[in-house]
């Protein structure tokens, strides 16, 4: 059996060995704050080779060694250390602390907890410190916050200018002192869409820089690279030299010297293989400089914000087209009706001369005039239906004529027209006769044209379809009857919503307003239509139109 | 022939010629009067020549030179046509509401039946004296 315990004794040397290799740092300190006692862990973290290197060094040259700042960044004097607030008798002296060594520019974060050992008669004899490094715990919850708070900025505005604005003006209070995006275009080239600086003044200066030496597009610069390739480009140290050279002049030279241009990552907004434009962020404090372990988390932040910019520009195309459409409709609608007007006015007026007389030879011409009117009407009608699908979808009101109209006048003339076009269906109209309603007769006819054609598709095997009046006394009741194909229960609720047909049948094309738009000219009218239907036995869809002038609400 | 009733006289405001004859003839098929005019600006001369008022303005909106929503605002604005019954007659795919705003005693949108424009007309007009005749 081996050893149990491994040859633990709990000597002193032991715990000695115990506090030497623990992985966070330990630290004694006697009450002027000079390190008597320091574990490797301490050592490592405060950036010396070792124990005796650290002990070695006086107070206060260990202390210029370091710039110590509180969570939020500000300095902490000497007084309002975690050691000395702990000697003072302060009971949570724990503290978050970030300490920047001078030499080398690295920051890291600490979480610094001291307890005073005191003598039998209570009197602090010395501090024991134990601090844990938590920079990378640190870094990746700082890059969580700033990808939660970019991510809000971005969604907040379909606007891109102004939430890349916001955008720049997060990176700058925590990842950088100068950020600038900018966006291709079309048309006008590489356009500078947000700048921010930490500090207001050069934020001045910064867009200055811009106005007057703006950005040219497809120059070979370093925008231009990454432009061109899509990929990121990191400069961790720019030279003097190198200022000069991407200068144009002296005097742009001077002005990046005063920006402070030390050390900069361009990172191109990609979306969809596509290049938008560019993210860049300039550190202006060569002890600050960018390196390689940042790049992930400024990728992240560039594939946002260009997400960001393409949605906008997908919705901003999406309404342009849209609105590109419904100005198209109205110009063509309006167009189409001025000679349809004159037409139909010139063939009324025909028709009005030829009335009173009535000799043999009118009878033709009577009745050739009717048909160019009827099919006037009808085109007048497609035209109003165009019309109305695009307002309908774009949510506003029809110009709705009401007038009165007996629905068994129209019930028999509608159906006449469609029994000319089914030789397998029987039409029948029954039901109330005199039941007049008051509504828009054109656009009555084609909902009823609408339910028509739908009975006539969906009943494939032929058979009968029965349009029924009836009066509810308030309101009409017009019914279209088919023995079809019928809905599945399943896809009733639904069957008035755009887009929506029935599952049981295959891609019957349909166009014009079909059932939703129908339905919603009905409303229009203080109306409606209704449905009831058993899958394989067929469907009834009923209109339902106000009798009285004033439409009474529906029940 | 019969002489048009000067008292059921009919202002058409319509850019469109085929239009203003189509209206006219129908009209005066009717007995009624007619004065014409292509834009806003032209039915003002018309009106300002008077010496009588008509009983109807049939409105084109959209016409050159001075529109109806121009015409219908300086009538409204005037002491001597603010009462004047306007009939809006026009394409506009928001005509009914157009034809309130500008406070329009009725609408019509185009292409309108001749029966039913007669029918607007005669709601604001008095009956020609000399009452309708086909065969003008």
């Amino acid at each position: 059996m081996a050893e149990p315990n491994a040859g633990w004794t709990g000597s002193a040397g032991e715990l000695a060995l115990v506090v030497q290799e623990i992985a966070d740092g330990i630290t004694v300190q006697d009450l002027s704050g000079q390190i008597c006692y320091a574990n490797l862990a301490a050592a490592q973290s405060m950036g010396f080779p070792s124990v005796e290197a650290l002990i070695g060094t006086p107070q206060a040259e260990l202390l210029a060694r370091f710039e110590v700042l509180d969570a939020s960044g500000r300095p902490l004097s000497a007084d309002e250390l975690p050691v000395r607030r702990a000697v003072r008798g302060d009971p949570s002296p724990e503290s978050l602390i970030r300490f920047r060594v001078r030499s080398t520019g690295e920051e890291r974060w600490s979480l610094v907890r001291p307890k005073v050992v005191r003598a039998a008669d209570g009197s602090p004899r010395f501090v024991v410190s134990a601090f844990r490094d938590v920079t990378t715990l640190r870094a990746t919850e700082q890059r969580l916050t700033l990808l939660a708070d970019a991510g809000e900025i971005l969604t907040r505005s379909a606007d891109y200018q102004e939430t890349l604005n916001e955008l720049a003006n997060l990176v700058v209070r925590e990842l950088a002192d100068w950020c600038v995006v900018d966006v291709i275009e079309e048309g006008s080239g590489v356009q500078r869409v947000a700048v921010a600086h930490r500090d207001p003044e050069k934020l001045a200066e910064a867009q200055e820089v811009q106005r007057r030496w703006p950005s040219r597009p497809g120059a070979d610069d370093a925008t231009g690279r990454v432009l061109r390739t899509g990929e990121p480009l990191l400069i961790p140290l720019i030279t003097d030299e190198q200022i000069r050279e991407a200068a144009t002049d002296p005097e742009h030279a001077e002005y990046l010297f005063r920006l402070g241009l030390r050390s900069v990552v361009i990172e191109p907004l990609n979306a969809r293989g596509r290049v938008l434009g560019v993210l860049t962020l300039v550190r202006s404090d060569a002890d600050r400089a960018f390196n390689e372990a940042e790049l992930p988390l400024l990728r992240e932040l560039a594939v946002r914000a260009a997400t960001s910019v393409d949605t906008a520009r997908l919705l901003h195309e999406t309404t342009e087209a849209v609105r590109a459409r419904d100005d198209f409709l109205a110009v063509a609608s309006h167009d189409m009706r001025t000679p349809l007007a004159a037409i139909l006015g010139y063939l009324q007026l025909a028709l009005r001369r030829l009335r009173p007389a009535d000799p043999a030879s009118d009878v033709k011409l009577n009745e050739y005039l009717r048909a160019a009117e009827r099919m006037t009407e009808r085109l007048t009608h497609l035209v109003t239906e165009l019309m109305d699908v695009s307002l309908l979808q774009s949510g506003q009101p029809l110009a709705i004529d009401r007038q009165p109209v007996d629905l068994g006048d129209l019930a028999s003339r509608m159906v006449e027209v469609h029994g000319r076009l089914s030789a397998a269906h029987t039409f029948t109209c029954d039901g109330d006769s005199r039941v007049v309603a008051y509504a828009d007769v054109g656009r009555l006819e084609r909902v009823l044209d609408n339910l028509l054609s739908n009975a006539i598709k969906f009943s494939p095997n032929g058979g009968e379809i029965r349009v029924t009046v009836t009066s509810t006394g308030t309101h009409g009741r017009l019914s279209v009857t088919d023995a079809g194909l019928g809905i599945p229960a399943a896809d009733l609720p639904g069957i008035f919503e755009r887009f929506r047909r029935g599952s049981n049948v295959g891609p019957v094309t349909g166009t014009g307003l079909g059932l939703a738009g129908s339905r919603e000219v009905m409303q229009q009218m203080g109306g409606d239509i209704e449905v009831e239907s058993v899958e394989g036995e067929g469907s009834t869809f009923t209109v339902v139109i106000p009798l009285a002038e004033a439409p009474a609400p529906l029940p | 022939m019969q002489t048009p009733d000067p008292g059921s006289q009919v202002l058409i405001v319509e850019d469109d010629p085929a239009l203003r004859e189509v209206y006219a003839d129908a009209l005066l098929g009717e007995g009624y009067a007619v004065s014409l005019a292509a834009n806003g600006s032209e039915a003002l001369d018309v009106l300002s020549a008077g010496p009588d008022l008509p009983c109807a303005v049939l409105l084109d909106l959209r016409m050159p030179v001075m529109s109806g929503w121009e015409l219908a605002d300086r009538l409204q604005k005037s002491e001597q046509w603010n009462t004047l019954p306007i009939v809006v007659v026009a394409a506009h795919y928001l005509v009914a509401d157009e034809a309130q705003r500008i406070g329009a005693k009725a609408w019509l949108q185009k292409p309108v039946r001749l029966d039913r424009l007669l029918a607007t007309v005669r709601d604001l007009c008095p009956e020609p004296s000399a009452g309708p005749s086909a065969a003008n």
